[in-house]
């Protein structure tokens, strides 16, 4: 049996654990080769973004401040 | 050692569970959700897999995940950004689908399952392909090809496993060719073309190809051709899949095609147009298959194997199949039997099982019935509810009951067992009927499928009599054992068997090995002994848009719902009253 967790409870889990993703994407772009390096920032930006909506699913209580970023 | 395997987030989710080193339970979360193609993330699958081996979460090794979503991600920024500013509408939509969810899939194992982020690992997409075909054929060394739309960047693998007792399994991809070149992608923008749902109706167009004559072959080999290393290229002004979301194919691609036929039309074969779509199919399928079969004569060539394991969306190409069979110099060619991406979950797991924590490899049962099992007690319960008269009579009895029915002209919805992975049905969740007569086709089409004429039924038939009724080449009882290849019926059986024969005189014809299912191997031979022909037809036990059925309860509302005259769940029977059946003796004479 799977214990169920709340909401809150698992988008902290995956909030956690996505800088270590973003970290690996990071990475993984920087040994590409040099060509590809200036597409670094962006991908920590758009990985950010993605945090944020992560973060603002899971928690409706921040929801409306991360809406008044956009 | 347990690893669990889990494909989601594209199409056809589904988990598998591997138990030292032999696969336990298998499913796809469609069976549960009843959404077919159901991408979500299979929770479902997932809970029945560890409850089918009385497992918690906390107890698995390894939790395997069939692709890598970083890669993905990095070609999916990195094809949007080569193509702006065209794919500047695609591009939100792509990023809020990744970065919504599918990026951060360690996160939500680790939230859903509660196991730590560590046990959480990633195969590549097409490994998991090679995997879910290699490690489950009964061959020791076999070359590899894999093919489908797209994984994370290649598109199409070719490569050589190895199996070893003593730790030494291996699987090489010696070359892959990579997005946007996609011969599944080729393929699927014909689908989309010719109206059909993409990563759905791939298999209509194979089906729809039978009609057609191949004279587009020329202006197909405009927008595919081939590269001197024996790969393939797309040219991409003809498509639009790398740029935008919506559509597949561009403008010059209808300037060379025509216009695309419009989905909510029926296909008159009779009319200009009509002709042109068949036409059109058939010349998209030669050139896939011509494609194939030469990237797999090399491939023969360069290993040397005689065995070969397909995988991959375009390995559920039975005609494709079957001319590799013939014409690749392989001696045998095996197809999972689910080659798509739902059996990436179980390949996933092997692949971590044997290759990530070097496991000796264990010859995996060669059957496809991984999925819950039934309750025939339930079909007893429903039917009372309902008034409808039930029969539990002893085993014998029951088949030969059946097998006069079938011969009467019934149609039966057949539950046995377990539920088959993959997406055809095997003989546990079949509508089985007498092959003989085109009108018995016309009205599962109609009454009960729902779905478009062109489209072929499959035979079932043992090993034992394959050969009298089909012409099946040598090595094709090994595709012919999960219904992945398509082979001519006898000319002088096609007449007898018109309900199973496409228009092309072909059949994709399941050839049964009794004790993969036996009690279906008993019925075709009690029916052989009424209509001296040991064939029925199979095909899914499922409505039009719906996955097959897995409950008994499921198979009974599909059977009060459509016009299956008689369903089986184990040792129960139940037929609805009150309807008479045309004798089929005269259509077999």
């Amino acid at each position: 049996m799977i214990r169920k967790r709340s909401r809150i409870e698992r988008q902290l889990i995956i909030f956690g654990s996505a800088f270590g993703t973003t970290a690996e994407l990071v990475r993984g772009t920087w040994r590409s080769g040099s060509g590809r390096k200036w597409m670094i920032p962006l991908i920590i930006f758009l990985c950010l973004n993605g945090l944020l909506l992560t973060l603002a699913a899971g928690v409706e209580v921040l929801a409306p401040f991360v809406y008044s970023i956009f | 050692m347990k690893i669990l395997g889990i494909s989601a987030h594209y199409h056809d989710a589904a988990a598998a569970l591997v138990i030292d080193g032999l696969p336990v339970a298998a499913v796809q979360e469609e069976r549960f959700s009843r959404a077919k193609n159901d991408a979500a993330f299979p929770m479902a699958a997932i809970e029945w897999c560890l409850d089918q081996a009385g497992l918690e979460p906390e107890q698995l090794d390894a939790v395997v995940f069939y692709e890598q979503p970083a890669l993905k991600f990095d070609r999916i920024l990195t094809s949007s950004l080569r193509s702006f500013p065209h794919s500047w509408r695609s591009f939100p939509k792509a990023m809020k689908n990744m970065l919504g969810e599918k990026l951060w899939i360690r996160g939500i194992i680790a939230s859903q399952l509660g196991v730590p982020g560590r046990k959480v690992l990633f195969s590549g997409h097409h490994m998991s392909h090679a995997a879910a075909s290699f490690l489950t054929a009964p061959c020791g060394e076999a070359a590899i090809l894999t093919a489908d739309g797209v994984g994370e960047w290649a598109t199409m693998t070719i490569g050589a496993g190895q199996k070893g007792k003593d730790h030494a399994t291996s699987i090489k991809l010696i070359r892959e060719l990579r997005f946007p070149h996609s011969l599944g992608l080729f393929y699927s923008a014909f689908t989309a073309f010719l109206g059909f749902a993409v990563n759905e109706g791939e298999y209509k167009v194979m089906g729809l190809a039978a009609y057609g004559v191949p004279n587009r072959v020329d202006d197909v080999y405009q927008v595919i051709q081939r590269t001197a290393d024996g790969a393939l290229e797309l040219d991409l002004r003809y498509f639009d899949f790398h740029s935008r979301a919506e559509t597949s194919f561009s403008k010059r691609f209808t300037d060379l095609f025509g216009p695309p036929r419009n989905p909510n039309e029926p296909i008159d074969l009779a009319s200009q147009d009509g002709r042109r779509f068949v036409d059109i199919a058939a010349s998209a399928q030669r050139v896939l298959e011509d494609i194939l079969v030469d990237i797999a004569q090399a491939l023969h060539r360069e290993t040397g194997f005689p065995d070969l394991c397909l995988g991959g969306g375009v390995a559920l190409n039975g005609v494709a199949n079957a001319r590799l069979l013939a014409e690749s110099g392989f001696e045998r060619v095996s197809v999972p039997p689910a080659p798509g991406d739902a059996g990436c979950a179980l390949g996933a797991a092997l692949f971590a099982d044997r290759i990530h924590f070097g496991q000796p490899h264990r010859d995996v049962p060669d059957h496809p019935f991984w999925g819950p099992g039934i309750e025939p007690a339930d079909l007893l319960r429903l039917a009372r509810e309902d008034d409808i008269p039930v029969e539990e009579v002893d085993e014998d009895a029951l088949l030969s009951d059946i097998a006069d029915a079938l011969w009467q002209g019934a149609i039966v919805g057949w539950m046995d067992g377990a539920l088959e992975f993959g997406p055809r049905a095997l003989g546990h969740r079949s509508l089985l009927a007498a092959p003989h007569d085109a009108a018995l086709r016309d009205r599962l089409n109609r009454d009960i499928k729902y779905r478009e004429e062109f489209r072929p039924f499959a035979p079932v038939v043992t090993l034992e009599h394959a050969h009298r009724f089909f012409e099946l080449a040598p090595g094709a009882e090994r595709l012919g054992r999960f219904m992945s290849g398509v082979f001519p019926v006898r000319r002088e059986w096609r007449e007898r068997l018109a309900a199973v024969t496409h228009v092309d005189g072909t059949a994709r014809v399941q050839v049964l090995d009794p004790p993969m299912a036996p009690r279906l191997a008993r019925l075709l031979d009690l029916y052989g002994q009424r209509s001296g022909i040991p064939v029925l037809l199979n095909t899914s036990f499922n409505l039009a848009g719906e996955p097959i059925v897995n409950t008994v309860a499921e198979g009974y509302s599909t059977f009060r719902r459509s016009g299956i005259d008689l369903m089986v769940a184990g040792s129960i029977c139940v037929r609805k009253g009150g309807q008479r059946h045309e004798a089929l003796s005269e259509a077999a004479e």
